[in-house]
């Protein structure tokens, strides 16, 4: 059974969107999926929510979801962590047969929370990491002096990470963070847990979007040829994390594979909240013959490379919507392959900051 | 964008938690510093109340889950509302296509799927739909000797319901406390009015709004 995007709708990311509240954010971005689609909510079977509730400060979000994107009285499931699971969650109950349309949703609230570290913070393990207070980003940093002692880059490369994506964003309107900037200004911001500098962190921003998925080909845009999701060896208490890797991407395509004979992608949207997160996906996944810090150096991944990564600007270039990146990675692509550039994509998302899990989409038009 | 590390328990949040909680917070200076976990260790040794339900375990997952802090937009919809409330007024929205008052009011309609920007005001006055008299509270010592009486107000005028089964399809109206009358003599249909607080309390609250009370003559 073949499944399709028949349209997508988003509102640009913005550090804050004061005059909406969330509802308002997702019934904006509803109607336009549904124009995109030119269907109505009465075609549509079922709603999957991405949620977070930790990141929304409000329980059960998903009983709060439907009516503002015509799911009212639908059937409708909350899928947790990165919005690309939800995605897939809606895959799957198509492939049961017992849906014909899905609609597939997320947001991003960043400017509600307060205390965004400490919210994370409330994923450790209580008894030996909560205690010691670490901010996220400090976890993160971590992860990127491991993957840099592994992979033999260099700080500059998070910095040519940076940079890439952030250009790449000036052709964006959906892009909160675009900007023509250099590795010498990305080197010029504060250290915020070395080797990562505040330039290497994406901001967390608002955002909202909509997917609606349908097996029907009449309605298709782009096609969904395959998807995998894997969880690494990890966690609460860090014990077991693979530090430095994202093993969970090299899984997640495994699995995507045996669903397609496709070996090769036009380009790649990855979620990645530091830029060093783009590289570690990159490092596992293992698409690029030579070494992952060369073929960033050699231009490889520039939007005109021969495997073009985040060509839409990417997190750090549109801003980090927290769960929803997953889902605004997606919608980026399908837009992308609806300009009739390229034929195929990958889009890879991981579960949170610091998580060693996640998931990997692979789309196409059909020539 | 506002961010803030907040360095200590808001005084709202204390007075939301169960008052042996906040008490051993407060005394062992738990309230000055998140994150300081001084007699950390020799807190886990004893519990911190007597109330059988908050073992010490909770005490410190409930010490971490403090720290969670939002501010919530209301929305373009909601503002309004909440603005008209600070007002003295209460507004809802209409939809031009299947004619629902809305209150609070939403800028779209759920049925109809489509933008609603006609907005209407409400005297407030209505009819009991369903009501409990609760003896309860959210923090588990507590018992109330008098009942508050808990309330769903519906609006005049917004019923829309099927003549035939006198199936109500949709209502305006707000859940909300009612007093001045014997709980004895609640009853669903009783006609309530809004009585609000004075101006100069009105902060832009549900609780401007301070109680229900039934109408002089109601049934």
């Amino acid at each position: 059974m073949d499944i399709w995007i028949a349209g997508v709708g988003e509102i640009p990311c913005k550090p804050s969107y004061d005059g909406m509240d969330f509802r308002e954010m997702l019934y904006n971005a509803a109607v336009k999926a549904y124009f995109d689609a030119g269907i109505t909510p009465a075609d549509v079977d079922g709603v999957v929510s991405s949620g977070m509730d930790f990141y929304e400060g409000v329980s059960i979000t998903d009983s709060y979801t439907p009516d503002q994107v015509g799911g009212r009285l639908k059937f409708n499931t909350l899928v947790s962590n990165d919005a690309l699971n939800a995605f897939i969650h809606g895959c799957m109950l198509l492939k049961t047969g017992h849906f014909r349309t899905i609609l597939v949703t997320a947001y991003a609230r960043a400017s509600n929370i307060l205390n965004y570290p400490e919210i994370v913070l409330n994923s450790f393990d209580p008894y030996v990491i909560r205690p010691l207070t670490p901010h996220l980003y400090t976890v993160a940093a971590l992860d990127a002096r491991a993957f840099l002692i592994n992979s033999g880059c260099e700080v500059r490369d998070l910095s040519l990470v940076v940079v890439k994506n952030k250009r790449n964003a000036l052709r964006n309107p959906s892009a909160a963070f675009a900007e023509n900037t250099s590795v010498e200004e990305v080197e010029s911001t504060e250290v915020v847990s070395e080797p990562l500098r505040r330039g290497h962190v994406a901001v967390p921003c608002d955002y909202a979007a909509v997917i609606l998925l349908t097996t029907e080909k009449g309605l298709g845009k782009v096609r969904v040829e395959a998807f995998g999701y894997a969880v690494g060896s990890h966690s609460l208490d860090f014990s077991l994390k693979a530090w430095g890797q994202s093993r969970w991407a090299r899984a997640a395509i495994d699995m995507a594979f045996k669903q397609t004979r496709r070996r090769r992608f036009d380009f790649l949207e990855i979620s990645e909240p530091f830029a060093h997160s783009e590289l570690m996906v990159l490092d596992a996944l293992g698409l690029v013959r030579e070494s992952v810090c060369k073929t960033l150096r050699d231009g490889g991944f520039n939007i005109d490379g021969h495997l073009p990564v985040n060509p839409s600007g990417g997190c750090i270039g549109m801003g980090y919507p927290l769960n929803a990146a997953g889902l605004q990675r997606l919608v980026q692509s399908v837009n992308l392959l609806r300009t009739g550039r390229w034929e195929s994509c990958l889009v890879a998302s991981p579960d949170g900051e610091v998580v060693d899990g996640g998931a990997a989409v692979m789309l196409s038009v059909e020539v | 964008m506002t961010r803030a590390t907040p360095s200590r328990f808001s005084p709202n949040y204390l007075q939301q938690l169960p008052e042996d909680l906040a008490k051993y917070i407060q005394r062992h200076g738990l309230d000055k510093e998140l994150g300081r976990l001084e007699g950390w260790a020799s807190s886990t040794e004893k519990r911190y109340t007597e109330v059988e339900e908050w073992q010490i375990d909770n005490l410190i997952l409930t010490y971490w889950h403090i720290a969670c802090m939002y501010r919530h937009s209301a929305g373009a919809a909601f503002s309004r509302f909440l603005e008209g409330l600070k007002n003295g007024k209460i507004l809802g929205t209409r939809c031009e296509n299947c004619g629902r008052v809305l209150i609070p009011p939403r800028i779209f309609c759920e049925w109809c799927f489509k933008d609603v920007d006609k907005w209407v005001e409400h005297p407030g006055t209505g009819i009991i739909s369903t009501y409990s008299l609760s003896y309860i509270g959210t923090d588990p010592r507590v018992r109330f000797e008098k009942p508050v009486i808990v309330a769903v107000i519906w609006f005049d005028g917004t019923v829309k319901a099927v003549n035939s089964s006198r199936t109500v399809l949709h209502a305006a109206g707000m859940l909300h406390k009612v007093y001045g009358v014997d709980p004895e003599k609640v009853h669903v249909g009783m006609r309530v009015k809004p009585v609000w607080r004075k101006p100069e309390e009105r902060v832009g609250s549900i609780l401007d709004i301070e109680y229900f009370a039934p109408v002089e003559g109601g049934a």
